[in-house]
């Protein structure tokens, strides 16, 4: 599945299976007037795929990508692994949603550079909460990539 | 040619442009015609198709490959291409073979003839060709098929189906395509004479036409086989892999199917089969979908099954061989390596695919690496096997010495590339002991030269190997090593003068008969003629197997000696010439008249004046006898005044006139009357004082000689077995206790110094060595008390020789070496001794007990082994031990073995053994290696000890464990999921149409979705709380609790602000706890002092942290509502909520039941003191260990 947001310069990749989150999120990005292009994938496979596609072409990375870890197919960190391991998009921020509180996955996520650790809330205004921190993400990234290095 | 498929153009019809393309045929002919394609097209041998002229129509690649032209050079050429010219018959005529053919084509039958065949490159094959008839739809001949087999290959096969020649006077041509084309004939020729299995198939699979080849592998006939499907001629254990296959091929979606497979006979055997199908795809007839083949392969397959058994078989010996072995390719890259190659490669991973000179490089160093990188190119350039010397050099990385022996060579792989393949042995090992065997020898070298005796040894073949500087001086010459054979001498001689020669000499017996050759006595000639006397002491050496690897020669110059028994000859000569003439006196002693009558000679012995009646008084006897002697004189004379008795005495007179004394040697007879009473003695008198000092001077010429023995340090006892005394040097005599060595010792006193329990043996064994038909041979370990009351240990070594050519006839004799064996003996019985004790210690253990050598081989183990395994000793020795470990541990446990024997760590690891019974059982296995004093191994002592209930309980509870944590975390996440899509749906909702719902409508909207969020905690609470029983036996990390603290603070800043509270702390320490585990603690105790706050003051919290004896103190002060006493050991229970549902300080109630439980596994405690309405205090501890104390 694929959703695009018009008139966007960012693009942010979804892998979320959770129609409700990626309404939410939708929603949010929408509310907040964030401009950018949405890309949803829903397991697993669809994004190992996208990826390796990109990998293997000249296109630009995305600018961030949002992933829940409990998704069918293939888990999250696995994604997230071959992420890191990619040659051309290793360094692509990554902010996890999820539903879980397991140590071992917070450890895990840090481990593989996750910009940000966001529990899926279950209070809306709670969950509203990420879209300052997409914004505040996306406007770093525009900075460090147009800033002189 | 647009209308056929291409894949079939050139079957039954002349390349494009020579002939018109078939007109007007069924489809059933198009159909035919499209199998028989699909059987050339898919067949590797060779089919051909044809005209009826002669002319070739078709022509295969098997066709080609048999005859050698190609396609476009035969079709459209007549058969007679293919038959020598000499068979040709002039003009019209037919030849024989053609005659043959004509004769099958005329009866309607097929048959065979053997031909001769010209190929393209002008050879003449032998060819045996099967020929049928070709009939037409009408059932008219209109040619033949031929498949011509290479008669002398037999398997290659060439299917020629050709036109016939057939004789035109004879029969009217069918030229028509159309007619030929009705390849019907065609395809069933070669579907009945293809050796190949052939079967059409539906597209169900179902089999429509099958051959008789198919019929003979498969074993069923062809009407069982046309009620059968494809699929049905799969082995069951095969029909898995292949149904996917076939399906793929059936439902069109490939295009060729091919597998080899087996294949379930009728009988029962197993074929396997190379099967290939292809489609007809262009069939108009549904119903034949597909042409199947079927080759039999098994012979190739059981040959494919032994190259892999080989192979394995091979590879196993490769892993096996005492030599390490790898391989690398023609790139300089690691192809392959065997177990011992490992230590090698140890430090590179991965090691396949790597490139050599960089191993090589980091292993060596540059110089070197790249030196042996040299020698690998050149062989791999030249193929030049190349051996290497010893190698030995610093291996950069391990900063120790390794020799290696190593060697290369080239293989040629499969492909027809290079590869080069090493082997090497570590023989380190070897390299140092035989450093070690020099150095010895040179030390003993060394030794022998310092000897005053002349020394040489010999190789097993007698070639000299070294000698000393006193053999060169008893020689007279230097020999030269190795062309000088059994002695250093020149010349030699026997004692009689004879001359010996040197393959004769005592060293050539010693050696070639192996034993010590003691007492002979030779001369040897020097180059300037003069002759020396000398003993040798020749003796093989022996290696620890007792095999002869040379031997060792002692000369001792025995030429003064000689000098000494040659005056002693001449003066015993004179003594008895004197003897004879006169020098005997005789005596009569008339008892009953008390008279002693001389004759003159024994008033010249005694240098007195005859009297006139030659008698004498006693007197004049017993005045001339010396005061010492006297006494025992009489005594011997009054014991022998019996009848019949004879005695010799020797004593000594002095003669008036003259210094010194004689030595006079008696000897008388008594004489009886008829009473049988004794009446008078009658003796003779011998004067033997020259005798006697000639004896004496012998003596000490060979006191001498001992003393040279001593010097030279050899314990040294020669016997005298008649004189029934033994010589002894003295370091010999001090091995027995024995003092003055001067004297030769009488063997009783030698036997009285030996221990009496040891002096039967000794008899015994003297006995053994005196039986003239023995090897004469002496040794025994015997036991010598010492004054100090403890024994010394003494082992004499020696031979008896008979019949010695000394001068005095002491014969027989034997020279015997000494040896003081104390310290050994000591070290053997103690060894003995705590051997004894090791083993009653290991049988009492219940672990299996074992012990190695330093290389891994074991040669020890406990009672506890063969009760438990049910083998004898025999079936665990060695490494034979490993049979009885679990397969699946074994590679494990021998690789962490091998590091150990190689490094000499302790080792320990885990294995399962097989009981008697045949059970498994794990065990803890431990060994430690026991150094001796050059810090190298000696020994290696392991344990291995049952565990098996242990482990089994300690993995069912791992296993428990683990299942439990991701049961929770599953279960809460599925749990989470549907409670938050009611929540946020909930929201949405209210959101969304809020404004469109009355009070109520939101109201129960509100509820809902707090009942559900209150859901949601719950569920994380409560995992939290099973998280926090639940600690791995990892290590703890430190955290800087202020840290930890402050990140609290971030996440309670909401909390904080809204209540308008403040938070304080003291400095806190660093604490060894997990840093989640901390945050849990204080984020839970802060929480809970700001929701418990008092109405009517602003919340304060205060976090402080004390030092107590081995813990830390902390506390949370807060001045919040307070809990009543009752209530202080509730709050931490889980549930317990003090609240009322719906208040404002409602919560989960687990809270501080996962702050008890997390504190509690840090063996720390939590408590709370408060008084109700006036703050609590939570006071929890954490344990200081020892890190943190060192900071």
């Amino acid at each position: 599945m694929r959703w695009m947001l018009p008139n966007s310069s960012a693009n942010i990749v979804l892998v979320e299976d959770n129609p409700l989150d990626i309404f939410v999120v939708r929603n949010l990005i929408e509310e907040l007037g964030i401009n950018c292009r949405l890309h949803v994938y829903s397991d697993g496979e669809e994004i190992l795929t996208y990826l390796a596609a990109l990998d293997a072409s000249d296109d630009h990375c995305p600018d961030l990508v949002l992933m829940d870890i409990n998704i069918p197919k293939c888990s999250g960190t696995e994604v997230l692994q071959w992420i890191r391991k990619s040659v051309r998009c290793g360094e692509l921020p990554v902010i996890l949603l999820t539903s879980s509180d397991r140590p071992r996955d917070r450890e895990q996520a840090e481990r593989l550079g996750v910009l940000y650790y966001f529990r899926k809330p279950t209070d809306l205004d709670e969950y509203m909460k990420l879209g300052p921190i997409l914004r505040q993400v996306l406007a770093n990234r525009c900075c460090n990539e147009s800033g002189p290095s | 040619m647009s209308g056929y498929p291409n894949h079939n153009e050139n079957f039954l019809m002349p390349e494009a442009g020579q002939s018109a393309p078939p007109k007007g045929r069924s489809g059933t002919d198009r159909d035919q015609s499209w199998l028989s394609a699909a059987i050339v097209d898919s067949s590797a041998d060779a089919i051909v198709a044809t005209d009826l002229l002669g002319t070739i129509l078709n022509w295969n690649d098997g066709a080609a490959r048999l005859f050698g032209y190609r396609a476009e050079e035969a079709i459209g050429q007549s058969i007679r291409l293919l038959v020598p010219p000499e068979q040709i018959p002039p003009l019209e005529g037919s030849s024989e073979e053609e005659q043959t053919r004509f004769r099958f084509q005329t009866e309607g039958q097929s048959g065979r003839v053997e031909a001769i065949r010209l190929t393209k490159d002008q050879r003449r094959i032998a060819v045996s060709i099967t020929v049928s008839p070709l009939k037409d739809r009408h059932g008219r001949v209109i040619g033949t098929a031929e498949i011509s087999r290479e008669a002398n290959e037999g398997g290659v096969l060439g299917i020629a189906v050709s036109a016939s020649t057939i004789p035109r006077e004879s029969f009217q041509p069918v030229a028509n395509y159309e007619e030929l084309g009705s390849s019907e004939q065609l395809h069933r020729v070669a579907f009945a004479l293809a050796p190949i299995g052939m079967c059409s198939f539906a597209p169900d699979g179902r089999l429509l036409e099958v051959n008789e080849s198919l019929c003979q592998i498969t074993g069923y006939a062809a009407a069982e086989l046309g009620r059968m499907r494809l699929a049905e001629l799969t082995h069951p254990d095969d029909q898995a892999g292949d149904a996917a296959h076939l399906n793929m091929f059936l439902s069109g979606a490939a295009s060729i199917y091919a597998n080899e497979k087996r294949l379930l006979r009728k009988d029962g055997e197993v074929r396997w089969v190379s099967a290939r199908a292809t489609p007809l795809t262009s069939s108009f007839n549904l119903t034949e979908f597909g042409l199947g083949l079927f080759f039999d392969i098994s012979d190739r397959k059981r040959a494919e099954a032994q190259l892999v058994e080989r192979e394995g078989l091979l590879s196993a010996l490769v892993e096996q061989a005492s030599t390490g072995m790898y391989v690398l390719d023609d790139q300089f890259r690691v192809l392959h390596f065997n177990a011992l190659a490992v230590p090698v490669f140890e430090r590179f991973q991965p090691v396949i695919g790597r490139d050599f000179q960089e191993i090589l490089e980091s292993l060596w160093g540059l110089q070197v690496g790249g030196e042996i990188a040299r020698i690998f190119r050149r062989t791999l350039e030249t193929g030049k096997h190349y051996v290497s010397r010893n190698f030995t050099e610093s291996r950069a990385n391990l900063g120790v010495e390794q020799t290696y022996e190593w060697e290369i060579q080239r293989l040629t792989l499969p492909n027809g590339k290079f590869a080069l393949v090493f082997y090497f042995a570590d023989v380190t090992e070897p390299a140092q002991l035989n450093r070690l065997l020099i150095e010895n020898e040179r030390r003993f070298r060394d030794m022998i030269d310092a000897l005053p005796a002349a020394v040489y040894t010999t190789d097993r073949q007698g070639y000299l190997t070294h000698f000393n500087p006193a053999a060169v001086a008893l020689a007279g010459r230097t020999p030269e090593l190795g062309t000088d054979r059994w002695c250093v001498s020149w010349k030699l001689l026997l004692p009689d003068g004879t001359p010996l020669a040197h393959k004769d000499c005592p060293m050539a017996i010693a050696l070639q008969e192996g034993r010590i050759v003691h007492g002979a006595e030779v001369i040897l000639e020097r180059p300037d003629g003069t002759r020396i006397w000398f003993t040798p002491f020749p003796s093989p050496i022996r290696d620890s197997t007792g095999g002869i690897v040379g031997g060792i020669n002692m000369l001792l110059d025995i030429t003064d000696r000689k000098k000494a028994e040659e005056a002693l000859r001449e003066s015993q000569a004179h003594a008895r010439l004197a003897t004879e003439a006169s020098a005997v006196g005789i005596w009569e002693w008339n008892l009953a008249a008390e008279t002693i009558r001389w004759d003159r000679v024994m008033f010249g012995i005694y240098g007195i004046e005859p009297t006139e009646d030659l008698t004498i008084p006693r007197s004049t006897w017993r005045n001339a006898v010396l005061a010492e002697d006297l006494a025992g004189q009489e005594q011997r004379l009054k014991e022998i005044i019996r009848p019949n008795a004879q005695s010799a005495r020797e004593f000594r007179i002095r003669r008036p006139g003259e210094e010194g004394f004689r030595i006079i040697r008696s000897m008388n007879t008594v004489r009886t009357n008829a009473q049988g009473e004794v009446q008078w003695l009658l003796g003779t008198n011998v004067d033997i004082t020259e005798q006697k000092r000639a004896e004496q001077a012998l003596q000490v010429i060979e006191t001498r000689l001992r003393l040279g023995m001593d010097m030279v340090g050899l314990a040294l006892a020669e016997v005298d077995y008649v004189a029934e005394t033994v010589q002894l040097t003295d370091d010999a005599a001090r091995l027995f206790g024995l003092g003055d060595t001067a004297m030769a010792t009488p063997l009783k006193v030698l036997v009285g110094a030996i221990h009496p329990d040891d002096r039967d043996e000794l008899s015994r064994r003297n006995e053994a060595a005196l039986d003239p038909a023995g090897d004469g041979l002496f040794s025994m370990d015997f036991r010598v008390p010492r004054p100090s009351g403890d024994l010394r240990w003494v082992r004499v070594r020696g031979q008896v020789s008979f019949g010695g050519t000394d001068l005095v006839g002491r014969s027989p004799r034997a020279v015997l070496a000494v040896l003081d064996m104390t310290t050994e003996k000591a070290a053997e019985d103690s060894l003995r001794a705590s051997e004894t004790r090791f083993r009653q210690l290991a049988d009492s253990m219940p672990q299996l007990v074992w012990s190695t050598q330093a290389d891994g081989f074991t040669d020890l183990y406990n009672h506890e082994w063969f009760e438990y395994t049910g083998l004898p000793y025999e079936e665990l020795e060695g490494v034979k031990w490993t049979a009885v470990i679990h397969p699946d541990d074994l590679p494990g446990l021998g690789e962490r073995w091998r590091i150990s024997l190689r490094s000499g760590e302790q080792f320990e690891s885990e294995a399962r053994y097989r009981r008697f019974d045949g059970v498994y059982r794990w065990f803890l296995v431990r060994a430690r290696a026991v150094f001796g004093e050059d810090d190298r191994v000696v020994r290696w002592f392991g344990t291995s000890t049952d565990i098996h209930e242990q482990k089994h309980f300690e993995d069912d509870l791992r296993r428990a464990n683990r299942d439990l944590e991701s049961f929770a975390f599953t279960a809460s996440h599925d749990l989470q999921e549907p409670l938050r899509n009611v929540a946020l749906y909930g929201q949405l909702f209210r959101k969304r149409y809020g404004s469109e719902l009355d009070t109520t409508a939101i109201q129960y909207l509100d509820c809902m979705v707090e009942g559900v969020q209150r859901m949601s905690e719950l569920i994380t609470d409560l995992l939290a709380y099973t998280q926090a029983g639940n600690l791995d036996a990892e290590t703890r990390p430190r955290v800087a609790a202020e840290s930890a603290l402050v990140k609290v603070l971030v996440d309670l800043q909401a909390v904080v602000t809204k209540n308008q509270a403040s938070v304080t702390h003291d400095p806190l320490p660093v604490v060894s706890v997990q840093e989640i585990h901390l945050h849990q603690l204080l984020q839970n105790l802060i929480s809970n002092a700001l929701k418990y706050r008092k109405e009517s003051e602003s919340p304060r919290v205060h976090i402080s942290a004390v030092r107590q004896e081995q813990e830390w103190l902390f506390s949370v002060k807060d001045n919040g509502i307070g809990i009543a006493p009752e209530y202080q050991n509730q709050v931490f229970g889980i549930f317990k909520r003090l609240h009322v549902k719906g208040s404002k300080y409602e919560g989960t109630g687990i809270g501080l039941a996962i702050c008890q439980k997390t504190i509690e596994r840090y063996d720390g405690r939590i408590w709370v003191e408060s008084k109700l309405g006036e703050g609590s205090t939570f006071y929890f501890t954490v344990p200081i260990n020892e890190v943190d104390v060192a900071e």
